[in-house]
């Protein structure tokens, strides 16, 4: 990641897939730290609160209890302070209207996890290849 | 033959005869009247005149008597002078008349006496009358005197006994004349009378049989008029002669015929109609512009229970429940039709709520239409119960909602698939995975090729998982027709396929544009050319595409000289998860064909294959050259 300080915000409920995320970027030497929240509405919760910082990138699963990603997004791309912060979907769902409700709300990628733990390693040094070498606002 | 005759003709002759009989009577009074009246005048010139010759004769000759007479009472020469000119001048007259009464008719009788009375007569005047004019004349009275008394008187007695005899043989010829004129007289009145008498029989026959050829038959068609008025049709109309009653009879049994005949048929339509409605199964009634029910099937008394001659003459709102205040519709359907005359509920099948005989309340259809045709308005009332087909429909709704839940289940599926399913699958992926390189110090070879083993089964089933998304995507998500070249679209699935060096794909036939869903054709010539090459089993691998039209379609195919499939297997391999080789030996999911003959079906195609085994296998496909995409029901697609 392009900052290293700022914090990367994993929205997941599945505790397989968090240890997945944490190991692979650990792999990859990611050295931001990682926020981990089960939903979209603790999510929410802790992007509005003046105290908490904000993330430089929010890996968001679509399949969440109490409020999926959908939803999540439909918020935090209404919201002004929120919006501009990069949001890259991954997801076990190769549902095109899954794909199409995401991308129109702006999202900034869209990655089906593979089953093969190598194969989502690569998908995660390329998310940080992109986020390295690309501008922020 | 006279029968035969028409009336006309009849009335006619008879009318001729009865006026030729007439004029013969007439004229035989008239003939009889001229005879009469010329004997009267026969009587009047032959008697009567004569007689009165005769008397005068008579009186002629006593004057000349008394006029000698009164000459010798006052014998003065003057006297003498008057009477004897009178004499002379009576004579003269006497003469006269005698010789015109001997020019009349008289008869033998007559004659003979007239002749007798001629030479009396002449003795009394010349012997008597003459020769005392003579006398006198010369004035010897003395001997006028003589001559009075001896001749004269004397003389006189046969000459008046003779005119005596004369004039009442005269009157003796007139009172014979007289009868015999009375009597034609008589024989005429009594032939006037008789033919009066003729004529009235006459009239009377005539009468009774114009009564017998015209009345008495009319009176007869008359009666079997009312009877074919009365209904009576079966009456024998016999047809007795030709003339206009006959004719009369004869159009009569035509109108009676031709009438029992259209009775017939109206009977018949009745009767047909009548059947059609008992047979009906929708309830029929007939209603007045009142409402009241004229007639009612018996499909409508099962309907609403009701006898017919029950509800004859009732008010149809009987058979509607009251109404609520505030949905009171019904009321008064037919009044408030017969207000807005055009209401569009005429003519349309409405539901409406009936009310059947025991107070229970039903679903029907109603459809009303008018009757024109009639002085009143008629409509007609069609009434179907539809609580069963109500029934079956709640119950085709619930079914369709259980269906439709269902088949919003089934779209979940492939996401709960996808999702639910993966997520775990992903999870042992990457623990085993976790497991192997963390811990690969602590495995042996038997423990490694283990979690190798679990590493290729989950992506095994991650490939299953896959298969099947892909399978119950087609038909459920709808991709935009767009024309394809095909000959691009193989091009692109070869170079994705990147064949092995020793296996060559040829185009053989150049392929056509068509119309249809990108993915779909791309998936059905990448799942056929990657089997084709999966299961190649010869160094050098020849395939190849060849197309031709065949009717309305195309006909694609796909060979290879790979090992080909027993005709056994010809049905099992299009079946989902079929297979023919061991999954260890060749990863397969057994979904690709199922898949193909999917996407082939969708587009109203067909697929098939020929095979010999060992020498290659040729597939064949078809797709419609205008592309319809058949739209899979939600059944099959399950």
């Amino acid at each position: 990641m392009k900052i290293t300080n700022k914090p990367i915000l994993l929205v997941e409920d599945d505790q397989v897939d968090t240890m997945t995320v944490t190991r692979a970027l650990k792999e990859i030497h990611v050295t931001n730290p990682l926020v981990h929240l089960e939903n979209g509405e603790e999510a929410v919760n802790y992007l509005q609160d003046p105290a908490s910082e904000k993330p430089c990138i929010i890996l968001l699963d679509l399949n969440m209890p109490i409020m999926n990603g959908i939803e999540f997004l439909q918020v935090v791309k209404n919201d002004d302070q929120l919006k501009r912060i990069p949001v890259v979907v991954l997801t076990t769902s190769e549902e095109q209207q899954d794909k199409v409700n995401s991308f129109n709300l702006g999202v900034a990628g869209y990655m089906a996890k593979p089953v093969d733990y190598r194969q989502f390693v690569e998908v995660m040094r390329s998310i940080d290849a992109y986020w390295t070498i690309s501008e922020m606002p | 033959m006279l029968r035969n005759l028409t009336i006309k003709s009849r009335l006619i002759f008879i009318l001729f005869f009865m006026g030729a009989f007439l004029l013969g009577i007439e004229l035989l009074g008239l003939f009889g009247m001229s005879n009469a009246i010329d004997g009267l005048k026969t009587v009047y010139h032959d008697r009567a005149i004569p007689l009165k010759q005769v008397a005068d004769i008579e009186s002629l000759l006593l004057r000349n008597r008394l006029a000698i007479t009164s000459a010798l009472m006052m014998p003065t020469p003057e006297t003498i002078q008057s009477k004897t000119a009178a004499i002379d001048q009576d004579i003269e007259e006497l003469t006269r008349i005698w010789e015109d009464y001997i020019t009349t008719y008289l008869t033998p009788e007559e004659k003979v006496l007239a002749l007798q009375f001629a030479e009396d007569r002449d003795r009394f005047l010349t012997e008597g009358i003459k020769a005392a004019v003579t006398a006198l004349r010369a004035n010897e009275v003395g001997e006028a005197y003589r001559i009075l008394v001896e001749k004269i008187r004397p003389l006189y007695d046969p000459v008046n006994r003779s005119i005596k005899s004369l004039s009442k043989l005269q009157l003796d010829e007139i009172g014979r004349e007289y009868n015999r004129e009375q009597n034609r007289f008589e024989a005429i009145r009594n032939l006037l009378i008789a033919s009066v008498i003729i004529a009235l029989m006459l009239a009377a026959l005539i009468s009774i049989m114009v009564s017998r050829t015209i009345f008495r038959p009319l009176e007869h068609v008359v009666k079997i008029s009312r009877g074919v008025a009365a209904g009576n049709f079966m009456q024998e109309i016999e047809v007795r002669s030709k003339n206009e009653i006959g004719q009369l009879m004869q159009a009569l049994k035509e109108m009676r015929d031709s009438l029992v005949d259209t009775i017939r048929q109206i009977r018949e339509s009745e009767a047909h109609t009548s059947a059609l409605l008992s047979n009906l199964i929708d309830g029929v009634a007939s209603i007045d512009e009142k409402g009241v029910i004229k007639t009612f099937n018996p499909a409508a008394e099962r309907i609403f229970d009701y006898a017919e001659s029950e509800l004859i003459g009732q008010n149809v709102n009987l058979l509607f429940p009251q109404p609520e205040p505030e949905q009171g519709q019904y009321a008064d359907y037919f009044r408030q039709y017969l207000e807005a005359k055009k209401s569009a509920a005429l003519g349309m099948t409405n539901e409406v709520t009936g009310l059947r005989k025991n107070g229970t309340a039903f679903p029907m259809d109603l459809a009303v239409v008018e009757i024109h045709g009639s002085e009143h308005r008629m409509f007609v009332a069609m009434m179907r119960d539809i609580s069963e087909r109500k029934l079956v429909e709640e119950q085709k709704s619930r079914l369709m909602a259980e269906l439709e839940s269902a088949n919003e289940e089934l779209k979940d599926f492939a996401y709960v698939v996808s999702h639910d399913l993966k997520s775990p699958l992903r999870a042992i992926g990457a623990l085993a995975d976790w497991l192997s390189t963390d811990y690969a110090d602590k495995f042996d070879d038997e423990g490694k090729e283990h979690m190798r083993l679990l590493v290729s089964r989950v992506h095994r089933m991650s490939n299953l998982i896959d298969g099947i998304l892909q399978y119950s995507r087609v038909g459920r998500v709808k991709e935009a027709l767009i024309k394809l070249d095909l000959g691009q679209v193989v091009q692109e699935v070869i170079d994705l396929l990147s064949p092995p060096v020793n296996v060559t794909i040829s185009v053989e036939a150049p392929l056509p544009n068509i119309i249809a869903e990108p993915t779909r054709v791309q998936q059905i010539f990448q799942n056929l050319l990657s089997n084709a090459i999966k299961y190649m089993d010869k160094p050098r691998g020849e395939i190849r595409i060849g197309c031709s039209a065949e009717g309305d379609q195309w006909k694609f195919s796909v060979s290879d000289n790979g090992p080909g499939i027993e005709p056994r297997h010809f049905e099992k391999i299009f079946q989902l998860f079929q297979t023919l080789a061991p999954r260890d030996r060749i990863e397969s999911t057994g979904v690709g064909l199922a898949l193909v003959k999917k996407i082939v079906e969708m587009y109203g195609g067909r697929i098939w294959v020929e095979s010999v085994p060992g020498e290659g296998s040729t597939f064949f496909f078809t797709l419609p050259q205008i592309a319809e995409v058949i739209n899979l029901t939600k059944g099959k697609e399950a």
